[in-house]
């Protein structure tokens, strides 16, 4: 019992210390809507890495990496080759979108799309869609660090309660502080979430089977499915190559559309910040490998484990540990889940207000920072709502998120690149692409192969994009044109700022 | 601007490195895939379905690092210190006094090249 005592009063010092960063950066931007939008476009490098890795790998990782490896073995896998992937397209198209942004003064994805394809419904259908996707996924941060609560307390705060709690902080750094409380308090988790990965990582496979080759070499003599990509279903058959491949495609494609990761192209204090950040990506990549460590540890010590996703504070708690490294353990899964989440309801918010509000309704800017703060507040709730009811396991939460989200890029990159691109077009396409995904998405047994609805939404997607495009009128040579350049980054070229 | 002498020229730095992102999607999907998913042999500990994206994340760092030096080369910047390094964490690093010509002191750091 005082074993709980102290691991919950670690967590509690750690919550109070996350509260204090982020209501003392909090104070340092200004309180223009830029300001709590994108902190100023005055990120440096050390933040914005913390701020990125710690966006990408969320309780998703900490939490839901270990339970696929626990539970789906190298269908895990997929997860490692996604995030570079991913993340390499944002070197060539980050400082484009940043570009533009600083020109033209966009703080989000949809104010860049409108800015080149005209269009308010344009801009509404980004945002609906992008509310639809983050819900999920702030979801999924909300059960990750109910679970954690949980698991900690032996069950005596309940996932509910324990969400309520750890949510309750980050709304209150988030509606105080906006974006610079989160660019310091990821900073913070960030560099908590990859210690303790790594010690556990390797301290676990050491504990439980005398090392990692030792471990893998049990696991295959007993369970070697495990370790064959695609691995297993959650329901334990195998996982076919079809929704392996697409898996990695869709969240390839998605991963630098999300808007919370898109807008930071816009919070960057220049180009090569985001270049650098993106060369830096793969050494957080890497912490995937503890993490996945974690969950193979697990699976010739623990049976049958109802709830994969508990399997990290599962192993944590039976193994002998240090108490003050428990407490530090609980304290890092809880980050991972609030560090995402912050971001997740601020994106949230600005984008629903940003793009899908001030099109149609002029704010002014006291009324748009408040009518933010309300809907971070409704997001979270709507949230918390689903968090109670959900039994999905935490991975398979963001990769339906993920479907919608890849929906984006075609438009962006047409946007960015392609001078033939028209208005029609991209709204044509954005509307196809998620019709068929959304519809995928209801009825998954009608998916060929086992291929994830998003794929088939961007199957459909593309070539209506250019068709569409291709038998509009073209749009004037000198918009097009200028906007490509702009992105480009020939100044001559640039339209004036707005 | 002058490119450094001894260097391959930028546009080849870009043209490799996303030929080798490119390799990369075709040995973790489907059908390409299937030659690397097996578990054995074991290196490094790991079964070889682990890891090989393992190894393709780093080489993927590689590869990133490789294009951020040539860019930057190509710009005129010293590529000595390396993506991690070569500035404060916060600070708006200017080129450091060496460089290339029409650069230093500029205060946009990013000029992009024609031809891209």
């Amino acid at each position: 019992m005082s074993d709980t005592l102290v691991i919950t009063g670690i967590i509690a010092v750690y919550l109070a210390v996350t509260l204090w960063v982020g209501l003392r950066g909090g104070r340092q931007s200004s309180a223009s809507v830029t300001g709590y939008v994108a902190g100023d476009r005055q990120f440096g490098l050390l933040v914005m890495y913390f701020v990125t890795g710690a966006t990408i790998f969320s309780a998703f990782a900490f939490l839901g990496g270990p339970g696929w490896a626990y539970s789906r073995g190298a269908a895990a896998f997929y997860i490692l080759s996604y995030a570079v992937l991913g993340i390499a397209p944002w070197y060539a198209l980050g400082p484009r979108a940043a570009r533009v942004g600083r020109r033209m003064g966009f703080v989000t994805q949809a104010q860049l799309l409108v800015g080149r394809f005209p269009s308010r419904e344009l801009s509404a259908l980004v945002a609906l869609l992008s509310v639809i996707a983050f819900i999920p996924y702030i979801t999924l941060q909300m059960r990750g660090a109910g679970i954690v609560i949980e698991a900690v307390t032996g069950g005596l705060v309940p996932l509910w309660a324990g969400a309520a709690v750890a949510y309750g902080i980050v709304l209150i750094y988030v509606l105080v502080g906006g974006v610079a409380a989160v660019g310091w308090t990821n900073t913070l988790q960030g560099i908590f979430m990859l210690t303790l990965a790594w010690i556990l990582g390797i301290y676990l496979p050491w504990s439980l089977h005398g090392g990692v080759e030792p471990m893998f070499r049990e696991i295959l003599a007993e369970r070697p499915e495990l370790l064959a990509v695609p691995g297993l279903t959650g329901g334990g058959e195998p996982w076919g190559w079809g929704a392996y491949s697409s898996a990695i495609l869709v969240s390839a494609v998605g991963l630098c559309m999300w808007p919370h990761l898109f807008m930071k192209a816009f919070t960057a204090k220049d180009e090569r910040t985001i270049r650098r950040t993106v060369v830096l990506m793969p050494t957080f990549t890497l912490f995937l490998i503890p993490v996945f460590l974690i969950g193979f540890a697990g699976v010739m010590v623990v049976e049958g484990l109802d709830q994969p996703d508990f399997i990290l504070p599962h192993l944590i708690l039976s193994a002998e540990l240090p108490i003050l490294l428990v407490g530090l353990f609980c304290a890092g899964a809880l980050s991972a889940s609030m560090s995402t989440g912050d971001a997740l309801l601020h994106a949230t918010a600005s984008v629903a207000v940003e793009d899908g509000i001030r099109p149609y309704r002029p704010l002014s800017e006291g009324a748009q920072r408040a009518l933010m703060r309300v809907l971070v507040v409704v997001s979270g709730a709507v949230a918390y709502l689903f968090a109670l009811d959900e039994d999905q396991s935490l991975v398979v939460l963001l990769l339906s998120s993920y479907g919608i989200i890849a929906q984006l890029a075609p438009p962006i990159v047409a946007a960015l690149y392609w001078r033939r691109a028209t208005t029609a077009g991209a709204v044509a396409g954005l509307v196809a692409g998620s019709v068929v995904t959304l519809s995928f998405f209801l009825r998954p047994e009608l998916s060929p192969w086992g291929i994830h609805e998003g794929v088939l939404g961007l199957v459909v997607h593309l070539p209506v994009l250019v068709g569409v495009s291709l038998a509009t009128r073209p749009q004037p040579a000198e918009h097009a044109h200028r906007f490509v350049a702009a992105a480009a980054g020939k100044e001559e070229d640039a339209p004036a700022a707005r | 601007m002058k490119r450094l002498g001894g260097r391959p020229p930028l546009r080849a730095v870009r043209v490799g490195v996303t030929l080798f992102f490119v390799l990369y999607l075709l040995t973790v999907i489907w059908p390409g895939g299937i030659l690397f998913a097996g578990p054995e042999p074991f290196i490094l500990g790991l079964p070889f379905s682990f890891f090989w994206p393992t190894s393709l994340v780093v080489l993927g760092f590689g590869a990133l690092v490789l294009l951020y030096w040539a860019e930057e080369a190509d710009r005129g910047h010293p590529p000595s210190g390396g993506p991690g390094t070569s500035s404060g964490a916060g600070g708006f690093d200017g080129p450091g006094g060496s460089g290339g010509p029409g650069v230093s002191g500029s205060p946009r750091p990013v000029q992009e090249l024609p031809g891209e």
